[in-house]
């Protein structure tokens, strides 16, 4: 029974399908045998106590030399499986998405940001949140680029060692995010930082290495600066042993605070970094902007408020603010009015579409790209005397959008290089035949 | 059609529009990037549908002197002609331009499609790198050699040597910056050419050797975002600037440091908008040029030794953003917008906004008053007349007192209206006064005895000292070190140094006085109040009752409440008796809201009595505003300094003299209350605090009365409620009784409470309080002993102990205190001397010196064994008898005298009989020196 349903589950988790070009190879039972578990458990096609077995099955096949108790293992798996069934993860084949990894100690805030960024729980009501304790893997899968797993481990757990299988979790993840309560002692933090980093530099050196300098919000200005550099410092010094011979790990540090946008931000500049062609969505970007007398425009993802590409020019807080602002509204808007929508459903299509005229002689445009994306611009008012122009360039934009999209989609590794060669071709074509309105 | 017209007022001196890109609907408007060369010869000007090159001249013939500009036409036809054949470059916005200063025909750009470009106007020839995959943000030549760096979003900074073949277009070196953040600035420093630093949108700055492209010479973290950077032009200077557009900060980074890792922040200039770029200007060392990415089409000129006001505004683009600019001059400067003019500014043309600051003061002097100064009318523009008035202060009558508290001192608030200008200590007026300003002083003066009024005086502390021998001595004699309290030692002191006529030191004291021996009388009050809250806080018992009560008595609302607070607060003005301060936490009992406020108030103590004020002074209007003001007045009572500031934002407003008519009224009367008269003796609340008001109207002056109109008004409509209910009216009259029984035992035993409650929290006021004044008295004490006077301020430390451990090192005590001792010395004042060091328990170093060299090791005569107790010799073999006479060979008795030589000593009368006779030890033959 347990064989026949893990199949067709397993692909919806990022366990058994890691993209080739990541490097992985084989598939570990551990890993499987956790991911049926939850499966199962969220299916509900097991009983509870066809859980436990295979989680201990599970665990004896791990390391399990400091192994949580077997109990509250279960739980763990049942308590994440809860979450994950809550998303409604489609059967379908998977995509190509690399995965983020959110780790971090304890109540440094991984729980909040998951709310925040992915469930749209609102600041406050995190405070409500308990503490997970225990290992908890969410999967959010509705985002259309990226498959984020956050995974809450507890600062007893050692990543490397105990339950879990470092070479498999690893090689198919494109980045770690890793969470720092800022307004915490942070040394215990930066300790687990070099063990975390050491140990998935080995296994996967590509691993792009984030750390949230969390919950910034309680310190002043100087404070932050100051922060950030304590941090910065005493990671670097800790990590600089760990690279071998030349190569030295490079991590980024961001500060940030779910009161306001910089953790979609800093998600954002993750983001960025694991989109393969992020050149060609920029300067699509840049050429729109250009040729439409556009100020600034930005790529979102609309479910998490992340922007994926923007044009060249350095953004703005309070622009990017007011852009979100507007997809939370476009977004409340067609979940209510929308009809004949499953609830699950965003609403949101190629088709949707927008305009805000604020008082200040500005104008947000949003248009929809397909499912999942939206562009949003930001524009004078003069620049409203040409929207037939800001139109049908949109039209060639989002067009050329498409193409790099199904490019990126059908990729693997074998084309790689083939494809890489056809952006240009398809940026060009798409910049010959926008108007600039001098025509 | 060249002079511009901004606020008013017309540009002669040459500012002008010097080239016009007409940009229109049509033509949409777009970032414009400026290049001038080093020579200042030539000017690029790019953008996305712009590429032109113009000659800039100098006009000599023009009186207001200046720049012209006009069109080369030779690059940009045959450049245009090229780029439509095979450059798609063009087509896409250019992100950064630039010449080389080293080789003046060559130009370089950076577009946003990744590629840059390196033209040679002379031979017409450009090359295209392609290395990037992102957009360029920034192209930089080399100071001396023809090296182009470049940096992009995808973070690389790529190296180019121009001197390749032509045909090369490959970069010569990646520097590898870490990860992929953007790197949006390069700038070579001035000091090593082989430097440059880069600013990452991260907030990262690097500095690289341009020969190693492995790792940063140094990196670290600066800003949230650093978007712009430039060093500084003067090599002397080793500073770099960076512009920060998520902060809107301008930070300046000292480089300069021997230390290799260590990089001071030398300043943060706070902008209006987020930096979009920063130049210095040249051959002005603390000038710095900024212009805003978004929100704000100026340029601004920052002065760094004065950098809460820009120097100099530039307004003249009043269609959009200014994108990009550079100083052809240290007067000239040239910027392009997004609105397609060409500008050529005079730097003496820019707006000042410090001309149009209303100047303003605030300044507290040693003597405890507080002194604001503020011009009532906006200054016409004219910096250059600068006239300095003296100050002449009018003191109003003083106002009638009845009676005196017993311990409490009486504040007055005495209003002084005189023409401005400064005195040495009156520093912001002087520095900022400009013709004839207005000045209103507030004065909070500080009396012991009725009618005695201390005006401020401002005197020049900075005369020197009539110091001599006699008066050093007479001081050292007869300063206190110690006594009852702090204030008493302060003002015995102060009469000292004062009638000595040594005005410094009088100072010193007095301002001790006023920094901590405020802490002391708060301290007593706080007890008082603590007590009365202790009775508050038992009366919470009855609370529902209470708010029973409240909920009749809150029905005026807030203005009720808050003159509510003004009688509580008035009748609690003599803080040293503990019944009006019990009866002022029980009024406040009646308002559900007060009750918080006030219960905070009384229990912060005397001076928190201003809280409270505060408090009620937010909750309503017109009313509590002159509530906040009469409660500062109770608060100063207790010298807070802190209610004195709040007290001086009220004496920024036009109706000072009425506030203070009516503090001055309403405090005599308040003060002249018996409190018991107004307790309710008789049980029956309502009548005895009707008597009560009846009273405070009949005698109180006419602000005091309106504000005690509604009151009024309220207790009497409460006997009417009460008959309505009168089962509540007994159950409050009962929790009256309860309160007045508190109250009695309270009267009866007030040591007891004040121990009981002396050591919970000191008020946060006065803490406050305290570590702004000592800045104060150590600045003092810094600056007498720079005069050459360090013995009151020796004195002074001695006194205040501890107290200054926070602001003062105790290495800079010590040195101090170690000076004053050498002097007591060498004027053979031991005595004093002894008596200093003995108490300096707080300076471990200084206290020891009393009892160094006081001890003597003995070692016995016999077998130079060191002794163990007194003469006994330690060993156990030596059978010497301890303490033999030499002369008669006896044990002595009485006093012994030994040499300490040779250890042979005996009879006093023997030895002094010997040695007046022979200078060897009888014993052993070593010679003796009696000299000291």
């Amino acid at each position: 029974m347990a064989a026949e349903s893990e199949e067709p589950i397993i692909g919806s988790y990022v366990v058994g399908n890691f993209p080739a070009q990541y490097g992985y190879d084989q598939p570990v039972d551990l890993m499987n045998g956790q991911a049926a578990s939850n499966a199962n458990a969220s299916n509900g096609r097991l009983t509870v106590g066809g859980g436990v077995t295979s989680q201990v099955d599970a665990a004896s096949a791990g390391v399990g030399a400091a192994m949580p108790p077997i109990g509250s293992a279960s739980t763990a798996s049942i308590a994440g499986a809860a979450t994950a069934g809550t998303t409604a993860m489609p059967q379908t084949p998977p995509e190509e998405k690399p995965r983020i990894l959110v780790m971090g100690l304890r109540r440094s805030g991984k729980s909040s940001i998951q709310k925040v960024v992915f469930h749209k729980m609102s600041p406050n009501e995190t405070l409500f949140l308990e503490s997970t304790c225990k290992i908890q893997k969410d999967e959010v899968s509705d985002c259309s680029f990226i498959q984020f797993s956050v995974w809450d481990v507890p600062g007893h757990i050692d990543y490397l060692t105990d339950i879990f299988d470092t070479s498999d979790t690893f090689a198919g993840t494109g980045a770690i995010v890793f969470v720092i309560d800022a307004q915490d002692d942070y040394m215990e933090a930066i300790d687990r930082l070099k063990v975390l980093v050491s140990g998935a530099y080995n296994v996967n050196p590509r691993i792009k290495f984030e750390v949230f300098i969390h919950k910034v919000d309680g310190l002043t200005d100087e404070q932050k600066i100051e922060v950030q550099c304590d941090i910065t410092q005493r990671a670097n010094d800790l990590l600089i042993d760990i690279g071998n011979g030349n190569e030295v790990i490079n991590i980024h540090y961001h500060l940030t605070t779910i009161y306001d946008h910089s953790i979609f931000e800093a998600f954002s500049k993750v983001v960025q970094k694991l989109i393969p062609h992020m050149g060609a969505f920029e300067s699509l970007l840049n050429i729109f902007c250009n040729n439409s007398g556009l100020e600034k425009a930005f790529l979102f993802d609309v479910a998490t408020k992340i922007y994926i590409a923007t044009d060249p020019s350095p953004v703005d807080m309070q622009v990017y603010e007011l852009c979100c602002d507007m997809i939370d509204l476009v977004v409340d808007v067609t979940t209510i009015y929308s009809e004949g929508q499953e609830s699950d459903e965003l609403g949101f299509s190629e088709d949707t579409c927008s305009s805000i005229r604020l008082d200040n002689s500005t104008v947000l445009l949003l248009r929809g790209v397909d499912r999942h994306l939206a562009l949003v611009c930001v524009l004078r008012e003069e620049s409203m005397d040409r929207q037939g122009i800001i139109e049908y360039n949109f039209q060639r934009v989002r067009q050329g959008l498409q193409r790099v999209l199904t490019l990126k989609q059908s990729l693997s590794s074998s084309i790689a290089a083939a494809s890489d060669s056809q952006v240009p071709g398809a940026l060009k074509s798409v910049e010959a035949s926008l108007s600039n309105g001098a025509a | 059609a060249n002079y511009i017209w901004t606020s008013g007022r017309r540009h002669e001196g040459g500012t002008r529009v010097v080239h016009d890109f007409h940009f229109n609907r049509s033509t949409p408007s777009c970032n414009l990037y400026l290049a001038l060369q080093q020579s200042k010869s030539l000017v690029a000007v790019a953008g996305r549908t712009v590429f032109k090159i113009f000659r800039l001249d100098e006009c000599r013939d023009e009186p207001a002197g200046g720049y012209s500009l006009s069109d080369m036409h030779i690059l940009p036809n045959n450049y245009q002609r090229k780029s439509k054949q095979n450059l798609s470059g063009l087509d896409t916005a250019i992100a950064d331009i630039v010449w080389s200063p080293s080789d003046e025909s060559k130009l370089a750009w950076g577009s946003t499609n990744n590629k840059v470009f390196v033209l040679d106007i002379n031979k017409e020839k450009y090359r295209m790198f392609q290395c990037h995959s992102r957009s360029v943000n920034c192209v930089v030549f080399h100071p001396s050699t023809p090296l182009l760096l470049s940096s992009s979003n995808d973070g690389s900074v790529f190296c180019y040597d121009l001197r390749s073949p032509e045909t090369e277009a490959v970069a010569c070196a990646n520097f590898s910056t870490g990860g992929d953040n953007a790197v949006r600035c390069i700038d070579f420093s001035r000091v090593n050419e082989n430097l440059f630093a880069t600013g990452q949108e991260s907030g990262t700055i690097q500095v690289w050797d341009i020969r190693n492209t492995q790792k940063p010479e140094r990196s670290f973290h600066a800003q949230h975002s650093v978007i712009t950077c430039s060093w500084h032009p003067n090599s002397q200077f080793n500073w770099l600037a960076t512009g920060c557009h998520r902060q809107n900060t301008i930070g300046i980074l000292d480089f300069s440091s021997t230390h290799f890792t260590a990089v001071r922040h030398l300043d943060t200039i706070q902008c209006i908008s987020p930096v979009l770029k920063v130049r210095w200007r040249p051959d002005c060392d603390m000038h710095i040029a900024s212009t805003a990415k978004t929100c704000d089409k100026n340029i601004y000129v920052w002065d760094l030794a004065s950098h809460y006001l820009p120097d100099r505004i530039f307004e003249e683009h009043t269609g959009d953003m200014v994108t990009g600019f550079d100083w052809v001059g240290p007067d000239w400067l040239l910027s392009v917008g997004k609105d397609g003019r060409i500008i050529l500014h005079h730097y003496s043309d820019g707006y000042r906004p410090a001309d149009w600051v209303n100047p303003c003061s605030l300044a507290v002097s040693c003597r405890g008053s507080l002194a604001a100064s503020q011009s009532t009318k906006k200054l016409p523009a004219d910096p250059n007349v600068l006239s300095v008035q003296l100050m002449q202060l009018q003191t109003q009558p003083p106002p009638p007192q009845q009676q005196q508290p017993a311990l409490g001192r009486n504040f007055s608030l005495t209003n002084a209206v005189g023409v401005s200008g400064a005195g040495a200590r009156h520093r912001g007026s002087a520095a900022s006064a400009s013709s004839a300003v207005t000045a209103t002083i507030v004065q909070w003066n500080r009396t012991s005895t009725p009618g005695e009024y201390n005006l401020v005086e401002y005197r020049c502390p900075s005369q020197k000292l009539p110091l001599g021998t006699d008066s050093f001595v007479h001081l050292a004699k007869h300063y206190r070190l110690s006594g009852a309290s702090l204030s008493e030692v302060c003002a015995h002191n102060f009469q000292l140094a004062a009638g000595l006529g040594l005005d410094s030191a009088a100072c010193l004291w007095q301002l001790v006085l006023c920094a901590f021996g405020v802490e002391e009388e708060a301290l007593a009050a706080a007890s008082a109040a603590n007590a009365a809250s202790a009775a508050e806080a038992s009366a919470s018992l009855n609370l529902p009752e209470h708010q029973l009560g409240a909920d009749e008595l809150a029905g005026g609302g807030g203005i009720n409440s808050a003159s509510m607070s003004v009688t509580s607060a008035s009748a609690s003005a003599p803080a040293n008796m503990p019944n009006s301060e019990s009866v002022s936490a029980l009024l406040s009992l009646d308002d559900v809201d007060a009750d918080r406020r006030l219960g905070l108030g009384g229990s912060t103590g005397g001076g928190g009595g201003s809280a409270g004020g505060g408090g009620g002074g937010s909750s309503s209007g017109g009313f509590a505003f002159i509530d906040a003001g009469l409660q500062s007045d109770s608060a100063t009572l207790d010298d807070d300094f802190d209610g004195g500031g709040a007290g001086a934002g009220v004496g920024g407003d036009t109706d000072v003299g009425e506030l203070d008519a009516a503090s001055a009224g309403g405090f005599g009367d308040a003060s002249s209350k018996e409190p018991n008269d107004y307790l309710f003796s008789d049980g029956e609340p309502a009548t005895a605090d009707e008597e009560f008001f009846a009273d405070g109207t009949g005698t109180g002056a006419a602000p005091l009365e309106q504000s005690q109109l509604p009151l009024q008004g309220l207790w009497q409509q409460k006997p009417q409620q009460a008959q309505q209910h009168r089962k509540r009216r007994q159950q409050r009259s009962g929790s009256w009784q309860l309160l007045q029984q508190q109250q009695q035992q309270q009267q009866q035993q007030p040591p007891q409470h004040q121990q009981e409650f002396l050591p919970s929290d000191l008020p946060p006021l006065t803490a406050k309080l305290e570590a702004d004044l000592s800045g104060m008295v150590t600045d003092a004490m810094y600056e007498l002993v720079n005069c050459g006077h360090v013995q009151t301020v020796a004195t002074a430390c001695v006194l205040l102990g501890d107290r200054l451990r926070d602001k003062l090192d105790e290495s800079v005590a010590e040195t101090w205190m170690l000076s004053y001792i050498d002097l007591l010395h060498s004027h053979q004042l031991f005595v004093e001397s002894a008596a200093l060091i003995g108490a300096c328990g707080f300076l471990p170093n200084v206290a020891l010196l009393n009892q160094q060299s006081t001890s003597i090791s003995l070692i016995c005569a016999a077998c130079n064994y060191p002794s163990k107790q007194g003469f006994t010799c330690a060993r156990s073999l030596c059978k010497q008898r301890p303490l033999l006479c030499v002369i008669c060979h006896r044990t002595v008795r009485g006093l012994y005298l030994w040499s300490r030589a040779c250890q042979h000593g005996g009879h006093f009368d023997h030895l002094m009989d010997w040695y007046s006779k022979n200078s060897v030890c009888p014993e052993c033959g070593a010679s003796v020196d009696f000299g000291i």
